[in-house]
């Protein structure tokens, strides 16, 4: 029909713009993303130049009683803690630029080898946490769209509810208390077993919990916003028109009401990243993992401030490029959502 | 001319709750309706009369805790009648096996009644594998006179005439041997109506019994879709026969009021409001509302 084909060139031309979108959402948020990182490393070091803790004292501990005030001045030379915060914060930044990220006090090594030995741990850990509980969660929330207000739905609700309330530490220490030390079934810390060789079959037996308290954690939130999503799905037109032309219950939940869910889900996911952070930190701490988020408190508490600030300012990315990439998922999920560009 | 729905003494209550005031919608009362093959049968009435839970009715799909009376019943083409109306799963097992494959539905809101992020192409291939159609995709949507790129498209980016074809596609997925249309022509410009009272018409010629809910008289009387024509009126069915007949020489007061407030007949309006069917007399009819907007005019007046 003649008259149709403006509208579908019109609604080609429309694609092409789309992708467009795509690509200066990207651009434009990379660019923001600079002022941004800036903006907390300078606060970090603003911090610690205001703060009331002289790093020396965490350096030396002990020793610091004993030691003279000229060999406090020596170190504290050698430690480059005499400048101000700000040439403190100029010097890191024209440092960081060339990829040298500073040395860490509390781990005596380079802040780089910090990050690289201690990164695939915190990935493992959340990123493990994070997919089972994204996993379950959807599982979950299909069970109880079958049949909405029903047992299971409101016990998943109910449950879920409850979880929320419990902070992480809670469950990770409700968790060590039952299955590491009441039961004895699980190790309750560390990598490996004392003594042992670190092997695949070690981390695997020492992961499980912290995964399960990462997982249970993130879990409550994402399958109740998942859950109040597909109950408004259900009651829509389109849910209704698809049982109306005769679609199996099966297919109208799988194919109608899950696909529409989904992207308010992303969303969500996306805006959840500092959560799971925060709960990573507590929860490495609690299980005495060596990742990352458990480096940001031993660095916070020993005042180590190139680690902190190389911590705080991969934390800063990584929560910018979550919501991006959530921003991202949500566009190419939904076909009517444009780019506010 | 073999009947494929049809209804006797069909009664719909449904429960309602008005500001914490439990009531009875009468959606329905003593309705008796035949749909029949090869037949365009429509219904008209003003807005809220009880057209939309006939169709509602038919496909089953009535809500939970409706009661429902007397007989409506889908009769298949051996004569082997199956209820439509009843509570429970078996019930709702059985009207469930007849939509789509038996009974194909057109909605009234064509815009929301496909899922906003999938390619409608994609959707309609989904209906036509899950009731086993023998049409091809491009087939159905050249039935409609839709071009085959709409398939490639989401929902929000066909027109609003473009969806109302596309919906009548999906209804035709299942090959069915009775189509509900609910308001398929409202919200469309003349043209686009007259364009979708075609092929409701082509539809119901290839033997299939059309149930056309409309209140959209004038497009009815141009067109000449319709062979029988039910007029109802505070959930009755007060007057049917054959449409040519209704339209030109109504029995009912109400039927030539309603045809008097056509723009092509002078455009006068309805005499008062038509009823809330919550808590409706038992023995409400139009005079009660003719007697209504006199007094109403009287009081006016003084």
């Amino acid at each position: 029909m003649p008259a149709q084909a403006p509208l579908l060139s019109g609604r080609q031309a429309g694609r092409r713009h789309r992708r467009a979108d795509l690509r200066t959402i990207i651009f434009r948020r990379c660019v923001l993303a600079v002022p941004v990182v800036l903006g907390v490393s300078l606060l970090v070091f603003l911090l610690a130049g205001i703060s009331p803790f002289n790093p020396l004292t965490a350096y030396l501990g002990d020793r610091y009683v004993q030691a003279s005030v000229e060999q406090r001045q020596q170190l504290a030379e050698a430690l480059n803690l005499e400048t101000s915060w700000f040439s403190a914060w100029l010097q890191w930044i024209g440092s960081a630029l060339t990829g040298d990220l500073g040395y860490s006090r509390v781990f005596r090594q380079p802040v780089t080898a910090v990050l690289s030995e201690r990164m695939p741990w915190t990935l493992l850990v959340a990123g493990t946490g994070l997919f089972l509980a994204v996993v379950s969660s959807l599982l979950m929330a299909v069970r109880c769209a079958y049949r909405p207000g029903g047992f299971l739905d409101r016990a998943v609700g109910a449950g879920a509810t409850v979880l929320q309330g419990l902070p992480p530490f809670v469950i990770s220490l409700g968790l060590l208390g039952v299955f590491a030390v009441a039961a004895g079934w699980l190790p309750g810390g560390g990598l490996a077993d004392p003594g042992a060789e670190l092997s695949a079959g070690q981390v695997a037996r020492h992961m499980v919990l912290p995964v399960l308290a990462t997982a249970l954690s993130q879990l409550p939130w994402l399958v109740l916003s998942l859950r109040t999503s597909t109950a408004g799905i259900q009651a829509s037109d389109a849910v209704r028109g698809a049982r109306l032309r005769g679609l199996s219950e099966r297919t109208v939940v799988r194919k109608h009401v899950l696909p529409a869910a989904l992207a308010p889900f992303i969303a969500v996911l996306g805006s959840r990243l500092p959560e799971v952070i925060v709960g990573a930190v507590l929860i490495e701490t609690v299980f005495s993992w060596p990742g990352l988020a458990a480096a940001v408190v031993s660095s916070a508490q020993a005042l180590d401030f190139a680690l902190l600030a190389a911590l705080t300012v991969l934390t800063t990315i990584t929560v910018l490029a979550a919501s991006l990439l959530a921003d991202l998922l949500y566009m190419l999920l939904d076909p009517r959502v444009t780019a506010d560009v | 001319m073999s009947a494929a729905i049809r209804a006797e003494g069909h009664t719909v209550r449904i429960p309602v709750d008005i500001r914490g005031e439990a009531g009875w919608v009468h959606a329905a009362t003593s309705v008796d309706f035949t749909a029949c093959r090869g037949r365009v049968h429509a219904v008209v009435g003003e807005s809220g009369c009880g057209k939309t839970t006939l169709a509602t009715a038919i496909l089953g799909m009535l809500p939970a805790g409706t009661r429902a009376g007397g007989h409506l019943e889908y009769v298949d083409p051996n004569g082997r009648a199956t209820a439509l109306t009843g509570e429970g799963r078996a019930a709702a097992a059985r009207t469930a096996g007849l939509r789509g494959r038996q009974i194909g539905y057109v909605p009234q809101s064509a815009a929301t009644y496909l899922t906003p992020v999938r390619r409608v192409g994609a959707q309609l291939r989904e209906t036509l594998r899950e009731l086993r159609g023998q049409a091809t995709a491009e087939e159905l949507l050249d039935r409609v006179h839709l071009d085959p790129a709409a398939l490639e498209a989401f929902p929000h980016e066909l027109s609003g005439g473009m969806l109302q074809r596309a919906a009548l596609a999906f209804a035709l997925a299942g090959d069915p041997d009775v189509l509900v249309a609910d308001e398929p022509i409202s919200g469309l410009d003349p043209h686009l109506a007259q364009l979708t009272l075609g092929l409701l018409r082509s539809i119901a010629d290839s033997g299939t019994a059309v149930v056309l809910i409309t209140h959209d008289l004038q497009a009815l009387a141009l067109s000449g879709t319709a062979d029988e024509l039910s007029v109802m009126y505070a959930g009755r069915i007060i007057e049917t026969g054959p449409a040519v007949r209704i339209l030109t020489a109504p029995a009912e007061r109400y039927t030539a009021d309603l045809l008097a407030a056509l723009p092509a007949n002078g455009l006068h309006p309805m005499p008062g409001l038509p009823p809330e069917l919550t808590n409706l007399p038992p023995d409400y009819t139009y005079a009660d509302r003719l007697r209504a907007a006199a007094e109403l005019e009287a009081d006016h007046v003084r």
